[in-house]
């Protein structure tokens, strides 16, 4: 039988490290990501890797950086004020080719309070908080079995297009708890790291560092382009639940995707024809499948917590052809950061939209 | 499961999550705490299922266990027809007016503090709705007991838990 | 009213200075912080600078009593309440200007920033809270926990090999030319307390007369993130914590004496207009 246990987001995000070869971690306690932290504490080193709480975030992703330059599969994880604080280093890494893992379980920050669910990081990861114009891939987890097997996924996208993967979850992930089959991943084989910086002894010939081509400043930029562009096309990766007839086309990632999820099925028992797309990747968006979808939709009803984030890429892709609705933190149960949007509320809002009392 | 910070409600879920465990196929259990982390409302949601949980939470349950005046006001009017209410009528004093629930007041931090600890009016609940509704054998929430207490500091207080899961069921099997 | 009652009430009663809807403060039992908090009152009750104190207050349990007192406060990012305090410092010089934080926040994340301004003599003050971890995370490894204890993060006890050793930053204030005031004092008995309210009022004197940065470590107890009693973790204070970190002064200048060589403004590079 295979390994099934009762494991909480942030737990499974350890094991998805483990099983997804990580051999180093840096990082710094911040709640709601505090147990991927003290579970790794625990746990790498028996793996045979390496632990370590560092002094903030800045040095945090800066041993990544240091750590990953050598070839290691190295991780960080960290919560809204802590990604704010690595943008610096994350565009460097971006602009170097060097392969990472970051998670955030997002809060809504700032880092004096409120360390409760949210989804207010949407465009601090999808659009780069940092300097420089990149791109980092960022994968939205919706339960404890996605949050482990999207982080092995995530050490083999950077280790395939070398740069950041975020893995976006959030405090409701972060500390729900759910069985999960602790299984290895298997995605393909890996171009050889002959970028890796390890010493004369082991490599031989002369010393060097790796700087993209300065000399030829277009170039660099044209080759990034190729690499975004071969992402865009390779890697959309999404969910569409009970799409087949759907009118009504829900949109929605992370915790708030399982409510909508929930609601999907409430609003099918009532006859109501709705469906689900949940985006896996927020980066590279599901522009084109989100489009086509559309073409049998009548409403479209982005469901996120915050103001209105994930929203601004569905309308971007939809260009005004289907009208759009939104159901921001303001579906909220409770008026203080505690509260979630549930399943019920959702629906509520279907059948104003669709006009059924 | 809906009270505040201190009573064992994260505990009682997690239990009953981890019991669950091995008797269901998909297993979830969600934890929501108030905005301050030293008391205050508190509250976490079970769902126990053979089916894909599609939902991690639901506003309207089948069964809740309220342990606290304000957990009563948000949700007693929020269990599904049909459903079920476990009350600790210790804490609360309030009737429902709803025909369509299922309920039972049981004075479970009173039978606590007699059996020595309040802190186990968690499971004296936790035990009552599984003997209400059969959702697992008792058995199921003693051994999780064991599992999680045995070797660490709190394993003085296991015979009184135990003790506690008893209560609970007698007192649904008296009623 | 008789004297006796008079000193009890000027020992139990609520500093004027501490804000009345805070009380009780809501640590948690047995924590030292809100000593801390008491002693603060006090002393600024007894200087009379209510109306000029501006505390900039960390992130952290001490954080969370965002204008405790009744002066003005302001709310920093975790480890930022020292360079807050110095920018408040440069454009308000008559403020009497203290900030207030962790081990986390003021030795690991924010270390950067007390150098700095230990360096420059910015004359502000610091309270550092020293309760061998963090607190309001949920008992991390700190820079101050001790060798060989327990926290989440080093669960086999923080060894040497990837925590390192105990940060003492009271003795490097007392290093720093800049540093008028450097003292570690401790609230876990009445006389010691005495002596931490004593510590807090000559590092503000400090301020107040010009000298230069000055800086108070307080040894607090941290019962939860110690997994003891609140008893117990007033014992071990005295019995663990103190052997790490002796209490004392370990500077305290009512001047600090500064020469430079003139030649030097000769040399180096001018750009003229
Ligand atoms: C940039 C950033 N990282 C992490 C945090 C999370 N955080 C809040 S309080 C705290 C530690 C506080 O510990 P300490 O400074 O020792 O204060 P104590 O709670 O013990 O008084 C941390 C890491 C944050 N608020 N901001
Ligand atoms: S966690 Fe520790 S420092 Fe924070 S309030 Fe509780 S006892 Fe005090």
């Amino acid at each position: 039988m295979a390994d099934r246990r009762l494991l909480s987001g942030n737990e499974a995000i350890g094991w998805g490290a483990i099983l997804g070869e990580c051999k180093a971690f840096f990082g710094y306690p911040i709640t709601p990501q505090s147990e991927i932290l003290e579970f790794l504490a625990t746990e790498l080193p028996k793996a045979g890797g390496v632990f370590l709480q560092t002094e903030d975030e800045i040095a945090a992703v800066s041993m990544v950086y240091g750590s990953s330059m050598t070839g290691t599969r190295t991780m960080s994880a960290t919560s809204s004020p802590g990604i704010s604080l690595m943008q610096e280093t994350v565009s460097l890494m971006a602009y170097l080719k060097v392969p990472s893992v970051i998670v955030d379980v997002c809060r809504f920050g700032p880092g004096s309070g409120m360390a409760q669910t949210s989804q207010t990081d949407y465009r601090q990861v999808t659009k780069g908080g940092g300097h420089g114009g990149y791109r980092c891939i960022v994968l939205a987890a919706s339960s404890s079995q996605e949050c482990c097997d999207l982080v092995q996924f995530a050490f083999w996208l950077a280790d395939r297009y070398r740069m950041t993967v975020y893995v976006l979850t959030d405090a409701t992930i972060g500390q729900s708890c759910e069985l999960v089959d602790l299984k290895t991943r298997d995605f393909g084989a890996l171009p050889d790291k002959d970028w890796v910086l390890r010493g004369l002894d082991e490599r031989g010939g002369n010393g060097q560092g790796i700087h993209p081509h300065m000399w030829d400043y277009v170039g660099y930029h044209e080759d990034m382009n190729e690499k975004y562009r071969e992402i865009t096309e390779n890697e959309i990766k999404y969910e569409s639940y009970r799409m087949d007839d759907a009118e009504v086309i829900l949109v929605a990632y992370g915790y708030v995707s399982r409510m909508a999820k929930g609601a999907v099925d409430l609003a099918r028992e009532e006859g109501l024809k709705v469906g689900l797309l949940r985006p896996i990747t927020l980066w590279p968006f599901p522009t084109n499948v989100l489009r086509e979808l559309s073409l049998q939709a009548h409403h479209i009803l982005v469901v996120e917590h915050s103001s209105g984030l994930l929203v601004e890429d569905v309308e971007c892709a939809l260009q005004g052809k289907v009208p759009v609705h939104l159901l921001g933190i303001w579906g909220t149960h409770r008026r203080d950061s505690s509260g979630i949007i549930y399943p019920e509320r959702i629906v509520e809002e279907i059948k104003q939209m669709v006009g059924v009392a | 499961m809906s009270g505040l910070g201190g009573q064992g409600l994260l505990t009682m879920g997690k239990l009953l999550a981890q019991a669950g465990s091995s008797h269901y196929r998909y297993v979830t259990y969600h934890p929501n705490y108030g905005p301050s982390m030293r008391g205050g409302e508190c509250e976490c949601m079970v769902t126990l299922s053979n089916e894909e949980n599609a939902s991690i939470a639901s506003r309207n349950p089948s069964a809740a266990i309220l342990m606290g005046a304000a957990a009563w006001m948000l949700h007693e009017p929020q269990v599904k027809p049909g459903g079920l209410l476990l009350v600790d009528s210790s804490i609360v004093a309030e009737r429902t007016m709803r025909d369509d629930v299922t309920v039972h007041y049981i004075p479970a931090t009173q039978m606590a503090l007699e059996l020595g600890l309040a802190m186990v009016s968690n499971l004296i609940l936790l035990s009552a709705y599984l003997e209400v509704t059969k959702a697992l054998p008792i058995e199921a929430i003693e051994k999780a007991l064991k599992d999680k207490y045995t070797g660490t500091k709190g394993e003085r207080y296991l015979p009184l838990d135990l003790d506690a899961t008893k209560l609970g069921a007698k007192f649904i099997i008296d009623s | 009213m008789g004297e006796g009652a008079m000193i009890k009430q000027q020992i139990v009663g609520k500093p004027k200075a501490v804000q009345l809807d805070f009380l009780p403060f809501k640590f948690c039992p047995g924590c030292h912080e809100s000593l801390v908090w008491r002693a603060l009152g006090e002393v600024i009750d007894e200087l009379d600078i209510e109306g000029k104190a501006i505390a900039c207050l960390d992130i952290g349990c001490s954080g969370i009593l965002m204008v405790g007192l009744t002066v003005d406060g302001i709310h920093c990012l975790h480890g930022r309440s020292t360079a807050v305090a110095a920018g408040v410092k440069r454009v308000l010089p008559q403020a009497i200007c203290f900030n207030i934080g962790g081990d986390g926040s003021l030795g690991a994340i924010g270390v950067g920033h007390v150098i700095n301004v230990m360096m420059r003599s910015d004359p502000i003050t610091t309270i550092f809270l020293n309760n061998s971890g963090y607190g309001m995370t949920g008992g991390q490894v700190a820079p101050t926990s001790l060798l060989g204890l327990r926290t989440t993060t080093t669960p086999e006890g923080r060894d040497v090999q990837s925590a390192g050793f105990p940060l003492h930053l009271s003795e490097i204030a007392a290093t720093m030319t800049g540093t008028a005031y450097a003292s570690r004092v401790s609230v876990h008995t009445p006389a010691n307390y005495q002596k931490a309210r004593k510590a807090i009022k000559t590092a503000f004197q400090k301020q107040m007369d010009g000298v230069g940065y000055s800086i108070v470590e307080i040894l607090c107890a941290c019962p939860p993130n110690w997994g003891l009693s609140p008893l117990a973790a007033n014992s071990f204070v005295e019995e663990k914590l103190i052997g790490e970190f002796p209490l004392g002064e370990f500077k305290n200048v009512d001047k600090i004496e500064h020469t430079f060589d003139p030649e030097l403004k000769r040399v180096g590079r001018v750009k003229r207009g």
